[in-house]
């Protein structure tokens, strides 16, 4: 067990390091820089920022300064766009905003979506089955952008409730806690309704019944643990997806978080940001696939951990 | 299945097989045939592509036309003389009356903050929308199922590597590296669809590894061998024609997946540059005023929505009609 | 009379029509006895079990008509939390594949106990000590061990012991047996028929064996039922259906079984044809197409029921000769 862990952190550290390195020479090979952009700066005061960001070394140099950086002191250098913020800041301000919607989503989609999964399922080939996989097929084709603006829309203009966006009060979060807390529920359902379905139609649930157990035996010992497997394994990368945000999600609701900062960063060419952003991305989703590896094993006895 | 229902079942095929001899594909269209969402979707869809074709060329505004007399007309309003107020333009004589309010003939869908005709717009959108999620898929496509058929084929060693680096590529975060790629490379149509194509092909190879290698030790294959056809030849000619029921249903989820990946990038501005217009920038270009405008939103993100909503029905009625076995469990 | 059962019809409702699985089927289980009832996939011998222990799944199944009489109840009019006191208490069921009948995220302990738990009032210590302790009967080896074992740990023969087990911890008056030996290795298969036997001659259980197999039957039955096409073709004490066939199915049947006294060079009969269609069987005999005594009668009309001596009866217009009858094993 573990022996298990190390391994799959051992992994989950190689994975990181080609993830670093590769959006390091994508971003840093690609002609332009942050700072050829917009700002006509004298070629002294130039010549000094590229100094104060290692820009004027060999490429290779650069890059092993980077990596030892973040390896030996955890720093993630200083934003090339913000001079007087270093990423640590900016990306840990991101990451508390980004952390409460993504909370407030992930309680969302595992109520709505188990809910509906497993009414669907109780429910085979009736209405209850129909109609929230109906939905559900709604919530998995439209896009979140469409989705957080139809919210707002509805909200605002229809009921004038809310203000429209920020984070100043609880009623900001609800918007994009929704949107993203919808979308990933309607995944979920499916999931649910699947596995279960799955599960309700195996022998030993029929060995269940022949046993004499009740109706609600069988659905929580016998068919739950088993018949959430998909969704355990769905709620790693899910979860992750969830608190870093959604990309545009927190763009549309002005929420300062993540993802926002990724992608104008990455507009911006702020190399050093937008590789904190992605860095910070790659851990959550190894954190949690690692978390998820080990509830299923938990969960279903046949899995070694070897 | 319970064992009871599939014992039904088997007695109901062995039965019944004998009577009716239909092929697989056959089968395959009656049953699609018979599901009404998946007919009605792909009712919609022929609409859809019918109308992004000749819309355009029809119309009488190009997609690109502005006419800042009449910028962001709304489609319907309640007053046609109602004060102007800085950001909507109503003229009067576009305008008929029908019942309670006013419906504007002369752009039906109204127009944006340049005076564009959205209904030309959304049309010519859903060509760049629909040719830039099928040929990213088709992009996906070729490369997974020539991964994946080597992949398989070959076996041993080679695959251990070729499928371990599919594992390592499938944890990586993709939608990031996309972003980063397209920020830093420029702009283009192409390498959109490039892109996009690149990073899902994963799973095709996955699937079509999986198909292959249960087929490369069938009877018809090891003949085939044994008469001296190439290996390339048993590759294109025996192994992939006989994965073609997966990859079909697999494809068909594709190109919404894609297309929501595209519409994505478009609205986050990475995506088709102005002039050229796809679903997601139209949707884009309204974020700052949709408050006042909402039908810059509505129509697009509808049709959107609409799109993937046929593209992923489709998608699961294929499923369901080439691998019943997986009929509405998945 | 333990168990009666009178004019049970069951049907399935399928998409390419209604399927008569069982059609009027009507028999006895007595005290102390083991009753085989035999038949190839498809004939209702599962389907009727399952319609006793009311394990069938509704829709698609349903029960027609009938009465299932048991302890001067008619099971099929009872209520559900009723019939749950009866299933695995007083009538208990095990089934073909042990692999997959027991649930593989539970513990065997958790499996046992549960029983217990739902139909006695046993403390955990005393539920535990009676599980053991027919583990020990059942000759599970190092039986506190495999209790706290998952069923992927043990063996096919040890998971149909434990199932067997689990049916026995409440020494329910009928256990069905539903092809309980036919997952299994061919050794494997005759200690787990052995154990039926002794468990119905130790502790009195009837038992009803649910198999294709003629042998199984011939070493173990007091009465055999065979059944073709939903309905019951012969019925009698087992000498009656090996030493006095009448039944042209049943002769067939016993034709097709290899046995080691057969002469060397001598061939196996098949029956030939398949098994009919129930959606389109009609007022005729389900045999008459396979049959090679078979009369214009025999496909208009269904043969009523001919009683040949108290314990034995079967359905056919021109039964087998009793002398031409070959013996085959018993």
């Amino acid at each position: 067990m573990i022996g298990f862990v190390l391994k799959r952190i051992l992994g989950a550290v190689v994975t990181l390091f080609v993830i670093i390195t590769l959006s390091f020479f994508m971003m840093r090979l690609a002609p332009g820089g942050p700072f050829s952009k917009d700002r006509n700066f004298p070629p002294e005061v130039l010549e000094n920022i590229k100094k104060k960001y290692d820009l004027d070394k060999p490429l290779l140099v650069q890059y092993g300064l980077y990596i030892k950086r973040i390896v030996v002191d955890f720093d993630l250098g200083p934003s090339t766009r913000y001079s007087d913020r270093s990423v640590n800041e900016l990306v840990g301000d991101g990451f508390m905003y980004s952390l409460k919607v993504g909370l407030g989503a992930l309680i969302v989609a595992l109520m709505l979506g188990l809910i509906s999964g497993l009414l669907a399922a109780l429910n085979h080939n009736k209405f209850l089955d129909y109609f929230p996989m109906s939905l559900s097929m709604v919530g998995i084709s439209i896009p979140d952008f469409v989705l957080a603006n139809l919210l707002v829309l509805i909200l605002t203009q229809m009921f004038f409730l809310l203000p429209a966006a920020g984070v100043d009060s609880l009623a900001g979060y609800v918007i994009p806690c929704f949107t993203l807390g919808l979308i990933y529920a309607s995944s979920i359902a499916r999931l649910t309704r699947g596995g279960m379905l799955e599960i309700l139609s195996q022998d030993f649930v029929r060995t269940a019944k022949a046993k004499g157990l009740s109706g609600s035996t069988i659905l929580w010992k016998h068919s739950l643990k088993g018949g959430l497997l998909p969704v355990v394994s769905y709620l790693g990368p899910a979860t992750a997806g969830m608190f870093t945000g959604g990309l545009v999600v927190e763009k549309i609701c002005f929420i300062p978080g993540l993802g926002k900062l990724f992608i104008e960063s990455a507009i911006n060419r702020d190399y050093t940001l937008s590789m904190g952003c992605v860095i910070v991305y790659a851990v959550l989703i190894l954190i949690f696939n690692l978390i998820v590896d080990l509830v299923y094993g938990l969960l279903d006895p046949r899995v070694a951990y070897e | 299945m319970s064992k009871a229902a599939a014992q039904n079942d088997s007695l109901v095929q062995s039965t019944k097989s004998e009577k009716n001899h239909r092929s697989l594909w056959q089968d395959a269209v009656k049953r699609l045939s018979k599901n009404k969402a998946a007919v009605v979707s792909l009712v919609f869809m022929t609409v859809v592509v019918v109308s992004a074709v000749l819309g355009p060329i029809l119309s009488s505004y190009p997609y690109e036309l502005q006419d800042l007399d009449r910028i962001n007309t709304p489609p319907v309003v309640m007053d046609v003389n109602a004060l102007p107020d800085g950001i909507r333009t109503v003229i009067p004589e576009d305008y008929i009356q029908l019942g309670p309010i006013y419906w504007n003939t002369r752009h039906w869908l109204g127009t944006d903050e340049l005076g564009r005709d959205l209904l030309v717009r959304i049309l010519y959108g859903a060509r760049v929308s629909l040719a830039v999620g099928f040929l990213a898929a088709i992009v996906s496509l070729i490369i997974g199922v020539l991964y994946g058929s080597i992949a398989g084929y070959v076996g041993g060693r080679l695959d251990n590597i070729m499928m371990r680096f599919v594992d390592t590529l499938y944890s990586l975060p993709f939608m990031f590296f996309v972003i980063l790629l397209m920020a830093v490379a420029g702009r283009s149509f192409y390498l959109l669809f490039i892109a996009i194509g690149a990073v899902s092909w994963l799973t095709t190879a996955r699937i079509v590894r999986g198909q292959v290698m249960s087929l490369k030790n069938s009877e018809f294959v090891e003949a085939a061998r044994a008469s001296g056809t190439s290996h390339l030849s048993i590759i294109l000619t025996h192994l992939i024609p006989n994965t073609i029921g997966p990859i079909i249903v697999y494809f068909s989820l594709l190109v919404p997946r894609v297309m929501l990946e595209e519409s994505f990038l478009s609205f986050i501005g990475l995506g088709v540059q102005a002039p050229m217009a796809s679903w997601g920038s139209i949707v884009a270009d309204a974020q700052s005023i949709y408050l006042f405008c909402p039908w810059q939103i509505v129509f697009p993100g509808l049709a959107l929505t609409l799109t993937l909503f046929s593209l992923n029905f489709i998608g699961d009625g294929l499923r369901d009609a080439l691998d019943p076995k997986l009929k509405g469990k998945q | 009379m333990l168990l009666q059962v009178k004019d049970l019809s069951i049907e399935f409702r399928t998409d390419e029509g209604t399927v008569r699985a069982v059609d009027n089927v009507s028999f006895n289980l007595r005290e102390q006895e083991v009753l085989g009832i035999v038949g190839e996939s498809g004939s209702g011998k599962s389907v009727t079990n399952l319609g006793i222990m009311g394990l069938l799944p509704m829709p698609p199944a349903r029960i027609t008509s009938g009465q299932v009489l048991f302890q001067q109840q008619d099971l099929l009019k009872l209520s559900e939390p009723k019939m749950r006191g009866i299933r695995g208490k007083d009538i208990s069921m095990i089934f073909q594949d042990p692999f997959t009948s027991l649930n593989p995220y539970l513990k065997i302990s958790t499996q046992l106990m549960e029983v217990l738990q739902v139909h006695s009032t046993m403390t955990p210590t005393e539920a535990r000590r009676r599980c053991l302790e027919i583990l020990e009967q059942l000759g599970v080896p190092e039986p506190e061990i495999r209790f706290d074992s998952y069923p992927h740990q043990l063996s096919g023969g040890l998971k149909q012991r434990i199932m067997i087990a689990m049916s026995l911890l409440l020494k329910p008056k009928i256990l069905i047996a539903d092809e309980p030996t036919t997952a299994l290795d061919v050794t494997i298969q005759a200690q787990i028929l052995e154990l039926l036997k002794e468990i119905n001659e130790k502790h009195g259980t009837s038992i009803i064996l649910i198999t294709h197999d003629m042998g199984v039957v011939a070493g173990l039955c007091d009465r055999v039922m065979v059944m073709y096409g939903g309905r019951i073709a012969e019925q009698g004490v087992a000498d009656d259906i090996f030493y006095r066939t009448r039944h042209p199915y049943t002769r067939g049947l016993l034709e097709s079984i290899p046995s080691v006294d057969i002469e060397p060079g001598a061939r196996l009969k098949p029956i030939p044809g398949s098994p009919p269609d129930l959606t389109t069987l009609g007022d005729e005999c389900a045999f008459a197409p396979r049959c090679q005594l078979a009369q214009s009668e025999c496909r208009s009309k269904r043969p009523s029921l001919s009683r040949e001596s108290e314990t034995h009866s079967y359905e056919c217009f021109f039964p087998v000769p009793v002398e031409t009858t070959k013996v085959g094993q018993g």
